[in-house]
């Protein structure tokens, strides 16, 4: 019969390991055990397949690597094209573009994962340099900044406040989908308030408001269905007197 | 009272107010003073691991008011369900540790032939804790062959959980309109100092139950009368031996808080605290008193004090505090403020030591021949307190275990010695060495 060095209790005999504190059983019978364990171990592992071994940070890593060589043949490809088709560059400067500027945002998207609001900027910047080099190309600069960076910037700062509130919400349910309707409205605010700003040179909300007026009723029936029963009784204990 | 039944299912997702006698603990308890206490089982062979484990298993969901954490409201603190499994540990670190936040406030620990449980008094008192314990280890002897009888009482996991033993018994024997306790003056306290951290340590003794038994018997008493007359009469020596200005600035009341069994006095299954205590006392202004003094008027004082009148006198005070409207209504930050104060005030500063026996404990016969003994531990004393005693029999050992915050083992030398005039051998264990 075996027994644990460090706790002194009596361990079955097919226990390799004490449960209470880890201590390895000696003895030669243990040496066997364990080496039977490991040959076990290395036949099951040859089943399971390679890419299953990796971990998260390897897998996305692979993921980056394969976006790159797919994105890079497409900038060399439509350069190559485009070179011996016009003998210079013209339309493949936006493919270009494009392809560069969605490597980078998946090279974010691969390394910053854990880090939301590094992602966030850095997409945003190199999204915002995209539309700018668009509009350029055409020799000419001007709904880029009025136009399409206030907008993106309106969609980033919310899809970033929404993600932080999901990320917050200790029970996940109905919630999620209330905090997404009002993101949604507070997005159609801002748009109309930007296209209005552009085109009337002031702030007008008009059809915004009644999209927020008619997600407002239907996020507060999904807060009450969710909320309900939950709350009432943790109210209930948290006040009890 | 109509009972209810609870399958464990339904017994799920449940919040309770904390008992009467578990409310003051949240105010108080520190790393040092943790309200932990702990029952042991010191077998007469090694533990089988994995039948403790499959025990341990099986009684996973049948109690389920001790699946709860503690949590704070913003009137009282409150126990709300967990759904984490029972842990088993090894035994060795200090005994009776503070439960960390958001995880059961009881733990299951094991070393070589030693079984232990330990439980914050948040949950229950020594009883309850007991009947936990019993469960587990009939269930680990069936584990390792043992047959246990049918007519053995004890919570069985195929049980359905009764709403009873959810209770707080207190409230239901609860009578209003009855007059509140006399606040005690202040009592001597032992003169020791501190423990550096981690403060407390446990002394064992194991006495032959026969021996002490006839002894008590001797002197037409029970043995915890005995006992409680040994701890006032070792208090009154450790008093008579301080210098001229210690013994002028020390309170010269001597008193001890003895603990009784309220489920003993009223019909109740309650698994959670019901317990409430007596105070015997000699008061040393009266002159110095001989042993068999000390027995007799003990003896009388007991059984004065254990009378159901004022025991009822007792909750009504106790509980007529948490029912009165505008304490109810103080917020919880407040309130622990006034309960740690009233703790040393009301409590602490009115008895000079704790002896709380479990009283004999029994198993079938099969099971009983692989028990050497038991040990309760008594939750680590206060500052002011400094030292408390613990008390169980088995078979045919009775075995005190004194817990002890301070640097001096003179108070347990003086009680073992004492007992060694007396003609009762004793032997001397801690936690660390088995």
């Amino acid at each position: 019969m075996a027994y644990c060095k460090h706790c002194g209790v009596e361990l079955d005999v097919n226990m390799n390991y004490c449960p209470l504190c880890g201590e390895l059983v000696s003895g030669e019978d243990f040496i066997q055990k364990e080496q039977d364990q490991f040959l076990r171990s290395q036949q099951e592992e040859k089943i399971i397949s390679d890419y299953k071994k990796l971990t998260q940070i390897q897998r996305r890593k692979l993921f980056w690597e394969l976006s790159g060589i797919i994105l890079v043949s497409g900038i060399i490809v439509s350069f190559i094209i485009d070179l011996v088709l016009n003998k210079n560059i013209t339309w493949s400067k936006y493919t270009i573009t494009v392809c560069v500027v969605v490597f980078v945002n998946i090279t974010f998207m691969a390394f910053w994962q854990k880090k939301i609001t590094l992602l966030f900027t850095g997409s945003f910047i190199s999204t915002s340099i995209m539309l700018m080099l668009l509009e350029l190309y055409n020799q000419n600069i001007s709904w880029s900044i009025t136009l399409g960076v206030p907008l993106l910037l309106a969609a980033y700062l919310i899809t970033l406040g929404l993600i932080s509130l999901i990320q917050i919400s200790r029970q996940r349910g109905l919630n999620i989908i209330t905090y997404s309707l009002i993101a949604m409205g507070l997005l159609t605010i801002c748009i109309e308030a930007i296209i209005s700003l552009n085109t009337k040179n002031r702030v007008t909300l008009q059809w915004s408001l009644i999209v927020l007026a008619c997600l407002i009723p239907v996020s507060a029936i999904l807060l009450f269905i969710h909320y309900r029963l939950k709350k009432a009784t943790d109210l209930k204990k948290f006040f009890h007197i | 009272m109509e009972s209810k039944y609870y399958t464990y299912q339904e017994s799920k997702n449940f919040w309770l107010t904390l008992d009467n006698a578990a409310k003051i603990y949240p105010a108080i308890i520190s790393d040092e003073l943790t309200s932990v206490f702990r029952i042991s089982a010191v077998l007469t062979e090694p533990v089988k691991i994995k039948n403790l484990l499959k025990a341990v298993h099986s009684i996973e969901t049948r109690f389920p008011y001790y699946k709860v954490q503690l949590k704070k409201g913003f009137f009282w603190y409150y126990l709300e369900h967990i759904d984490q499994p029972i842990t088993v540990e090894v035994d060795d670190k200090t005994p009776c540790r503070k439960f960390p936040k958001g995880k059961l406030m009881f733990r299951i620990l094991v070393l070589k032939n030693r079984i232990s449980t330990e439980f914050s008094h948040v949950l229950t008192d020594g009883a309850g804790a007991f009947e936990f314990f019993k469960s587990l280890l009939v269930l680990y002897f069936k584990e390792c062959g043992a047959t246990i009888p049918e007519d053995f009482n004890f919570l069985h996991p195929t049980d359905i959980v009764s709403e009873e033993e959810f209770e707080d018994s207190y409230n239901r024997y609860f009578k209003e309109n009855i007059p509140a306790m006399v606040k005690q003056s202040k009592a001597f306290h032992l003169p020791y100092s501190l423990n550096p951290s981690p403060r407390f340590d446990a002394i064992n003794v194991v006495l032959s139950l026969k021996e002490i038994k006839d002894k008590a018997a001797e002197k037409s008493v029970s043995i915890t009368i005995y006992l409680i007359s040994i701890y006032l009469l070792i208090l009154q020596e450790i008093h008579e031996n301080l210098n001229m200005l210690s013994r002028y600035k020390k309170n010269k009341c001597l008193r001890v808080e003895v603990p009784v069994n309220l489920r003993n006095i009223y019909p109740s299954r309650t698994m959670r605290n019901f317990s409430l205590f007596v105070m015997p006392q000699i008061d040393l202004r009266l002159g110095h008193y001989t042993f068999e003094e000390i027995i007799k008027t003990v003896h009388h004082q007991i059984h004065l004090e254990a009378d159901e009148k004022l025991i009822n006198k007792n909750i009504a005070r106790n509980v007529g505090y948490e029912k009165k409207l505008f304490i109810r209504g103080i917020p919880l930050f407040l309130k622990s403020l006034i309960l740690n104060y009233k703790f040393y005030s009301l409590g602490t500063s009115q008895y000079s030591g704790v002896l709380t026996n479990l009283g004999m404990v029994t198993f079938p016969s099969e099971i009983n021949r692989h028990i050497d003994y038991f040990i309760l531990t008594p939750p680590p004393p206060n500052k002011m307190l400094k030292l408390s005693c613990g008390i169980i029999g088995f078979n045919d050992k009775l075995v005190l275990s004194f817990g002890n915050i301070t640097r001096s083992k003179e108070f347990e030398q003086k009680f073992v010695k004492f007992l060694a005039g007396e003609g009762l051998k004793s032997k001397l264990t801690t936690f660390t060495v088995l």
